[in-house]
């Protein structure tokens, strides 16, 4: 089966313009990052934050998301 | 492009309420009796492990409970975040399949090259396990081989896009990401660093029930968003 012999999909989803997902894009990503290092990283091999109370609050998360803790 | 933001952090949030559940019943026993095994154990106990009976003040009950759900929400609306963006960038471009199948294909793959590649190659591990002396090194390859990992799988991605054949497009995708993962994985450095003392089975039950916790994750922000997608988002 070819896509042309069916009827014209009207539930073809359309693309959404780039200028609208840019900005999202990068601040999205940007927060993303800092939630993997705060919950997956922080106060383990580097610390912005002195002491080891983040690093204790999310320890289980940190274990069981599996990333390499200490 | 907002609704679409805003049903992805709804549906990472929902998301991480069932990964709770399940990092409770299934990761929790393991965590508690690699922790027992570090306090009491002084054989598997070795002098240069974290010790986790110091655990900064703060007591197991708040770690397992209030600890591990705000870590796993701020993880789960993350990813339904990203998720929501690589739909909206995905859709119409890269992927023509009905919402569902075009937020399968992007789940599947994202979990596929951010959790279970980078398992494979530095696999976490439970209290009583690791060299604090290599942590640095440790995270670093770890963050280096998923970054490699998330732009081999756009480069790949992108390079197939102009295939017309399914089969190829699929053979090319995987050979180009499986070869220049293998060839990274080689040669990254690897840490062998689990005391032989420590139990074989409790190391097995508590990888497994970190995969099982990050599937859980994945896959229920995946559904949950598809589902919100097709139920309030048709008009985006």
């Amino acid at each position: 089966m070819t896509v042309a012999t069916r009827p014209a999909v009207s539930s073809a989803l359309p693309a959404i313009p780039m200028g609208d997902i840019a900005p999202w894009a990068i601040l999205a990503s940007l927060l993303a990052v800092l939630v993997v290092y705060f919950v997956g990283a922080e106060q383990g091999a580097w610390s912005v934050i002195a002491g080891t109370d983040v690093h204790e609050f999310v320890h289980d998360a940190r274990h069981l998301l599996g990333f390499p803790c200490h | 492009m907002t609704r679409l933001l805003v049903l992805g952090l709804l549906a990472g949030l929902l998301a991480s309420v069932v990964t709770f559940g399940v990092a409770r019943l299934v990761g929790e026993p393991a965590l508690d009796a690699a922790i027992a095994l570090e306090t009491t154990d002084s054989h598997t106990h070795a002098a240069d492990t974290p010790d986790h009976s110091d655990t900064g003040g703060m007591s197991r009950r708040l770690q397992a409970g209030p600890g591990l759900f705000v870590g796993l929400a701020a993880v789960g609306v993350a990813l339904g975040g990203i998720l929501a963006i690589s739909y909206a960038v995905a859709r119409g471009r890269f992927l023509h399949g009905s919402t569902r199948a075009t937020v399968g294909w992007i789940t599947s793959l994202g979990f596929a090259a951010v959790i279970v590649v980078p398992m494979l190659k530095f696999p976490g591990n439970p209290p009583a396990v690791g060299n604090p002396e290599t942590i640095g090194a440790r995270t670093l390859a770890y963050f280096a081989f998923l970054a490699l990992s998330l732009a081999t799988l756009g480069l790949a991605v992108s390079a197939v896009k102009g295939i017309a054949s399914r089969r190829r497009k699929m053979l090319i995708g995987a050979g180009i990401y499986a070869g220049v993962m293998s060839g990274a994985a080689i040669l990254l450095p690897s840490f062998h660093e689990v005391d032989p003392a420590f139990p074989r089975d409790l190391l097995w039950q508590f990888r497994a029930s970190t995969l099982a916790v990050q599937a859980t994750l994945w896959a229920s922000t995946g559904i949950a968003f598809g589902w919100l997608v097709e139920r309030f988002g048709q008009s985006i």
